[in-house]
């Protein structure tokens, strides 16, 4: 669990670390509160989905977590007098709740446990230990990063628990939840490795274009390929790689994953009706902008 | 035959559909191309593209070849009549369709778009009285069968690679249920020129598994490698062979046919030879250990960068070693006429590998970084 003793670190942090290295940590600290946000919404909604007492309060209590990683979120941006939003702003967020929203009410246990405590818990955790490395950001927000890790970790493991113990009552149904849950959250949290946004710079009054990661000594596509290994790890630990490698090939499609993963014979359709990709806020950086307009390959029947 | 001489193209603005503009433009002077385009892309850009390639085949005027190509655009799936006007106004007389979704995992994507919007194709091809349909399949839409891959329309197999191979299979099947006379090609995997290694694709094709390497493989490096890496030939095509086998089939083969364009099995370098050439050259571990089953790899053991990569792979390593057998009586009888088809070997293809990594940065910095550890090793 998080100490709030662990804030009182002297802030240091502005003569080291220009103005572009506080919006990025602006722009990632507003998004965490999000992905925070919307844990609380998850495990909460899910209390009642869990089959025991001592599982309903073990839910609760990583739901009050997720309140304090908020608390402790607001009170770093208050600190290094960044401007901090503490709403949901990016749509992804919505769109992986919705999703959540519809597996409670089918009372699907295994996809509640898959979004929340596998996908989201995982890309959290690569948050916070991007934010977490000595050195690579201000010692208060390192130490902030930390405290929050250390719970993230703990709930990936009661996640892990929990479904090792559904996978050996009913692995088909666990399969099944899976493959639900991956193809409609992953893409949306994948999309979110990235330094452009729909609203959230401009709520921010952020130059959404001006955001670099080479402030904190990493760039996207470490990041990407940072996520995609720990996804892979997680999944490794609980299911057969006959099941998840299907799922982890369709990655290779994600938008913002084709210049980094090109999709083999996978890609955009070169004509026709495919979703529309989401309309890019007017703060979205030219390189994401071409990341969403990538022109696709028309007729390469190219498998491989 | 009955090919025409002003053309409604699919696809132009992707890597196949680019190649056969260019070979149109290059090889008929009197041909002249409408390619409806999707809104969004940019006909500049496009066009640039187009000439760069043109250049590359050795146009010293290329700007110019481009004036027989014009865009339109293209109308969303359903409406696709709505170009019913504008190509009889541009006297469209043979349609070549080479536009696909290509996303293995959007399975309304293929249906829309390989199936429906094929079928709507034909009907405009009906609808204005075209002498030709060409439809750009693949040499994979048979799905996985054992035996020899004749040129005829396919049954349905017991198992599809992806639901990629099933839609085009069932497009192919409208194609040739259409009424309209018909030529449908099939090549299998489009790599580089054969001679200078250049590509204008995105990342397909064996050019998925060389980026994968690239950025997941030579951010450090790994004193051992594992790979899915079966000793069954990979059916790897140049674009200059595909390029010279849709200009040949067309002006040669009489309607109502299908043609595989595919490599010949002899002499065709395996996907162990394709690890090979690509390790010996760039990521240089001391041990490589290959696996010629998918099932025999230790996937949970392998360090985490070798299992995304064999992850992210899985679907296309497995096409690959599968035990592909095409016939080729088509491309036989082409060659016989004259077509030069260059077949993918492994210097040709080493000079398609050669050229990726001097463009690639990720792998000058890694040879760079290591540039002493391999000297020594060597």
């Amino acid at each position: 669990m998080t100490s709030l003793a662990q804030e009182s670190v002297p802030a240091d942090a502005s003569d080291r670390f220009d103005s572009r290295y506080f919006d990025l940590i602006s722009y990632i600290v507003s998004n965490a509160i999000a992905g925070e946000i919307m844990a609380i919404e998850n495990y909460s909604e899910m209390v009642h989905l869990m089959p025991t007492t001592e599982a309903k309060i073990e839910t609760v209590m990583q739901a009050s977590e997720e309140c304090k990683h908020i608390l402790l979120l607001s009170k770093l941006g208050r600190t290094l007098d960044v401007a901090v939003e503490r709403r949901i702003v990016e749509p992804q967020w919505n769109t992986i709740r919705k999703h959540f929203s519809a597996a409670v009410s089918r009372r699907d246990l295994p996809a509640c446990l898959i979004i929340q405590d596998l996908m989201t818990e995982t890309m959290a955790i690569l948050l916070y230990r991007t934010l977490a490395a000595e050195g690579e950001t201000d010692p208060r927000t390192a130490q902030v990063a930390a405290a929050i890790l250390k719970d993230e970790l703990e709930h990936l493991e009661i996640g892990k628990a929990r479904l090792r113990a559904l996978l050996a009552s009913d692995p088909a149904a666990v399969n099944d939840a899976l493959v639900w849950a991956h193809h409609r959250v992953m893409p949306e949290l994948f999309t979110m490795i990235s330094t452009s946004c729909h609203f959230l710079c401009d709520d921010l009054g952020i130059d959404c274009g001006s955001l670099t990661l080479a402030s904190i000594q990493t760039d996207i596509e470490q990041l990407r390929v940072g996520a995609l290994e720990l996804y892979v790890e997680t999944l490794d630990s609980l299911f057969d790689p006959k099941v998840t490698n299907p799922l982890i090939a369709s990655m290779a499609a994600y938008e913002g994953a084709q210049t980094m993963f090109p999709a083999g014979s996978t890609s955009a359709p070169c004509c026709g009706p495919r979703t529309a990709p989401t309309a890019p806020a007017p703060c979205c950086s030219p390189e994401a902008a071409a990341d969403r307009s990538e022109a696709p390959s028309a007729g390469c029947p190219s498998p491989a | 035959m009955s090919c025409g001489t002003t053309i409604l193209l699919t696809g132009a603005s992707g890597y196949l559909g680019g190649l056969i503009a260019t070979a149109l433009l290059a090889a008929e002077p009197e041909v002249r191309i409408l390619a409806p385009i999707r809104p969004g892309h940019d006909p500049d850009a496009l066009r640039l593209s187009l000439a760069e390639e043109l250049a590359a085949g050795g146009d010293l005027a290329p700007a110019a070849t481009l004036d027989r190509l014009e865009f339109a655009t293209l109308p969303p799936a359903g409406s696709i009549l709505e170009l019913t006007r504008q190509s009889l106004d541009f006297g469209v007389d043979e349609i070549v369709h080479c536009a696909a979704c290509l996303d293995y995992f959007d399975k309304a994507g293929l249906e829309a778009i390989n199936v429906g919007m094929t079928q709507e194709m034909l009907a405009l091809g009906s609808s204005i009285g075209v002498r030709r349909f060409t439809y750009i399949s693949t040499a994979f839409s048979s799905g996985y069968v054992r035996h020899p891959i004749a040129e005829t329309v396919h049954d349905d197999p017991e198992v599809d690679p992806t639901d990629y191979t099933s839609t085009k299979r069932r497009a192919e099947r409208s194609v040739a249920e259409s009424g309209l006379p018909y030529l449908i090609l099939r090549p299998s995997i489009i790599i580089g020129h054969s001679g200078d290694g250049r590509y204008s694709g995105k990342r397909y094709g064996l050019y998925q598994l060389w980026s994968g390497i690239e950025r997941l493989l030579c951010r450090e490096w790994h004193e051992t490698i594992h790979a899915f890496a079966p000793l069954q030939p990979a059916n790897l095509v140049h674009q200059d062979a595909f390029q010279n086998a849709f200009i040949a089939a067309r002006r040669q083969l009489p309607d109502d046919r299908i043609l595989n364009i595919v490599a010949a099995e002899e002499g065709a370098p395996s996907a162990r030879d394709l690890w090979t050439l690509w390790l010996d050259a760039c990521n240089r571990p001391l041990r490589r250990i290959y696996y010629e089953r998918m099932a025999d790899i230790p996937s949970r053991e392998l360090p985490p960068a070798q299992r995304a990569l064999l992850a992210l792979a899985s679907v296309n390593l497995e096409i690959i070693g599968h035990p592909w057998h095409f016939e080729r009586d088509g491309l036989a009888a082409l060659t016989a006429k004259g077509l030069h088809f260059p077949e993918a070997r492994l210097p040709s293809i080493e000079r398609c590998q050669r050229r990726l990594m001097e463009n690639s940065a990720a792998i000058q910095k890694f040879l760079e970084r290591h540039q002493r550890q391999f000297a020594l090793a060597s």
